[in-house]
């Protein structure tokens, strides 16, 4: 089953007159438990691609459906809820909470969904221990390597339990074996938890790493491979 | 909600040099305006009751068609033939009120008093020495010498500053002369027995006490008076009560009492004028820390779009990210406002007890009936009042802070570095 649509979607930034098409008609679907990387240049498309299917920005033009709900439809608080509810976030780097500690910050999505605290407590702390932090629960981000914050984001983003974690270049601000652990631990909970991933990249190890491939150049879909 | 206060209070210690200057700036501000509170306080209630605890007593029964009312500042003039014909019955009245706590009979008149060298012009009050020295505190502000008997008809008790200016002193005679109650001259001689002395020099050149039996005697006046004067329990709060309470056992035409705020209303206008001006140093103290406090929150939230973005991008409503903010400076307020009370109360309570000294000030401070020391005044309700306005100006000046950090569009507030 699919858990992500998109037809002829387009994304035109206007600025003083001057058109930046970002994407010009995308047709994608990804189906669910899928562990796909969208890869590309830098200013191919595949960030505002991501924002998009991650209910932060919209399409110019396209339908965009999301764990079966159109996009375009929704106001943007029913889209705050669909992102706290479905949707789990990995950003590039320095995304943690910086005043909150590791098991604060695990905490905080399911604040905002209203867990109560001991529940909240409990699976925040069984999480990091899964992502291999259970020693590092009551650090801060600026006490831990980049490696460990971006573990802290997986955790983060898996914690509430979503359909799909979009991963915004999660290795970019990673070494190599730092990141190659991280895509391991990723792929090991997409593969127990059949969480859908979609990341953008243009590290050629998250491509390696990827079961499924979508090349983007200039705002187009240029390849499409399933590899295994 | 405890995560929010949580994240917020850190949040208020990333940057501790900016939040110590908003908690600096809002606990300056609190101080002040305590302080300030305190002195107006302490100087309105140092000036009421200077008057009060020194002549005039919370309430005055006098003849119906007796102007009591005071025109200035110490311009007392009294008319001796507007007198209270049969005493006995008010004395009843007073003494069935509950709320009286002591009364005291007198004879007051203008007159001269000379000695071989000098003359000046004065007060002469005739006074029950004992009732007058529970209602007024003139008796314990004796300097030299004693204070007068009850019997005696030709001692005298005047003001050291009197002494002074006529050049005399304990033991010396002076000549009091005055229009007795036939409007014809009588004149009789006094031995100074004592001096005193209180806070306003004015007052101790003004008022010199006789005996109310030698008052009579000398102004022809036998068993009559011309002013009960009477001291209330609890006047803050019972003074009007306790006003009904005589006047309703009287005749109304031939009997008026009055209360100290009726006879002086002069006192009455200076302390709410001086409550004006503090109200109007409030609200610029306020304004100014309003300003200081949405400059460091906007400056909060300007350094952390990416963090807010981040939240928003994980599911934080607008709502909630408002209310972390609004938080966070009320965090700042509680901070602030925690340290200005302190400071504020330490200030007060030591100037309670010390005074401020305003020497250099003594002559207008005397004219306006106050001592040159200043007791500030320790009153509660300036500080939950001042509190509680600090605080509620620290979240309406989040509010426009916080509003821009709600309306932050995720996708661009992430990419903000």
């Amino acid at each position: 089953m699919a858990i992500i649509e998109l037809e002829k979607m387009t994304k035109v930034y206007g600025a003083d007159g001057v058109e930046t098409h970002a994407l010009r008609g995308i047709d994608l679907t990804i189906g669910e438990g899928e562990f796909t990387a969208i890869a590309g240049p830098s200013g191919s498309g595949k960030t505002t691609m991501l924002n998009i299917i991650g209910a932060l920005d919209v399409p110019t033009s396209g339908k965009v459906v999301v764990v079966g709900q159109d996009l375009s439809a929704m106001s943007p608080s029913d889209l705050s809820i669909l992102r706290l509810n479905n949707l789990g976030f990995i950003f590039q780097a320095y995304n943690l909470v910086p005043v909150l500690t590791a098991l604060e910050n695990v905490e905080f999505v399911m604040l905002l969904q209203r867990v109560p605290r001991e529940e909240r407590r409990e699976r925040a702390r069984k999480m990091l221990e899964e992502v291999g932090l259970g020693e590092l629960i009551n650090k801060r981000p600026n006490e831990m390597s980049g490696g460990q914050q971006q573990r802290v984001a997986v955790a983060r983003a898996m914690v509430s339990g979503p359909k799909m974690i979009l991963a915004d270049e999660p290795t970019a601000n990673l070494d190599s074996e730092t990141g190659s652990d991280l895509l391991n631990l990723m792929r090991k909970l997409n593969e127990e938890k059949e969480t859908t991933f979609l990341f953008s990249t243009h590290d050629k190890m998250v491509m390696d790493y990827s079961r499924r491939l979508v090349r983007l150049v200039d705002g187009r879909i240029i390849s499409d491979e399933v590899r295994e | 909600m405890g995560t929010f206060v949580r994240i917020a209070w850190r949040n208020m210690w990333r940057n501790p040099r900016r939040s110590g200057l908003v908690v600096a700036a809002m606990a300056v501000g609190l101080w002040g305006l305590i302080f300030s509170l305190g002195f107006m306080d302490g100087m309105s209630r140092q000036m009421i009751d200077n008057t009060v605890d020194s002549h005039m007593g919370h309430l005055q029964v006098h003849n119906a068609d007796y102007q009591a009312r005071v025109k200035g500042f110490n311009m007392f003039h009294y008319q001796l033939d507007k007198y209270i014909s049969d005493p006995g019955p008010v004395e009843q009245a007073i003494d069935a009120s509950e709320y009286v706590v002591a009364w005291s009979p007198r004879i007051i008149t203008t007159g001269l008093a000379t000695n071989a060298q000098k003359a000046a012009g004065v007060a002469i009050v005739g006074i029950d020495p004992k009732r007058e020295s529970e209602v007024t505190n003139i008796a314990r502000s004796l300097v030299n010498g004693r204070y007068i008997e009850p019997a005696s008809e030709n001692t005298i008790f005047i003001g050291e500053a009197l002494a002074k200016k006529l050049g005399i002193d304990v033991g010396s005679k002076i000549v009091l002369m005055a229009q007795d109650i036939h409007r014809d001259k009588a004149m009789a001689a006094f031995r100074v027995v004592g001096t005193y002395k209180t806070v306003s020099s004015t007052f101790d050149k003004s008022f010199v006490y006789i005996s109310i039996g030698a008052a009579q005697k000398m102004l022809g006046m036998a068993e009559l008076v011309n002013e009960f004067v009477i001291l209330v329990d609890d006047p803050s709060k019972k003074l009007e009560v306790a006003k009904a309470s005589v006047a309703q056992k009287l005749d109304k035409t031939k009997y008026s009492v009055m209360t100290w705020r009726e006879i002086w209303p002069l006192l009455v206008r200076i302390v709410e004028m001086s409550n004006i001006f503090t109200y109007v140093f409030f609200i610029l103290i306020f304004i100014a820390m309003a300003f200081g406090i949405a400059n460091a929150v906007l400056m909060a939230v300007f350094e952390r779009i990416r963090e807010f973005g981040i939240m928003k991008a994980l599911g934080a409503k607008p709502s909630q990210v408002f209310l972390l903010v609004a938080i966070e400076s009320i965090c700042l307020g509680i901070v602030g406002v925690a340290t200005g009370i302190l400071i504020g109360w330490a200030t007060v309570y030591y100037f309670g007890r010390q005074g401020v000294n305003l020497a250099v000030f003594s002559a207008v401070l005397e004219q306006m009936g106050l001592g040159s020391v200043i007791y500030t005044s320790t009153n509660v309700s300036f500080f939950i009042w001042g509190g509680l306005i600090a605080l509620v100006t620290a979240f309406l000046s989040s509010l426009w802070p916080a509003s821009k950090a709600a309306k932050l569009v995720p996708v661009d507030a992430i990419r903000h570095v």
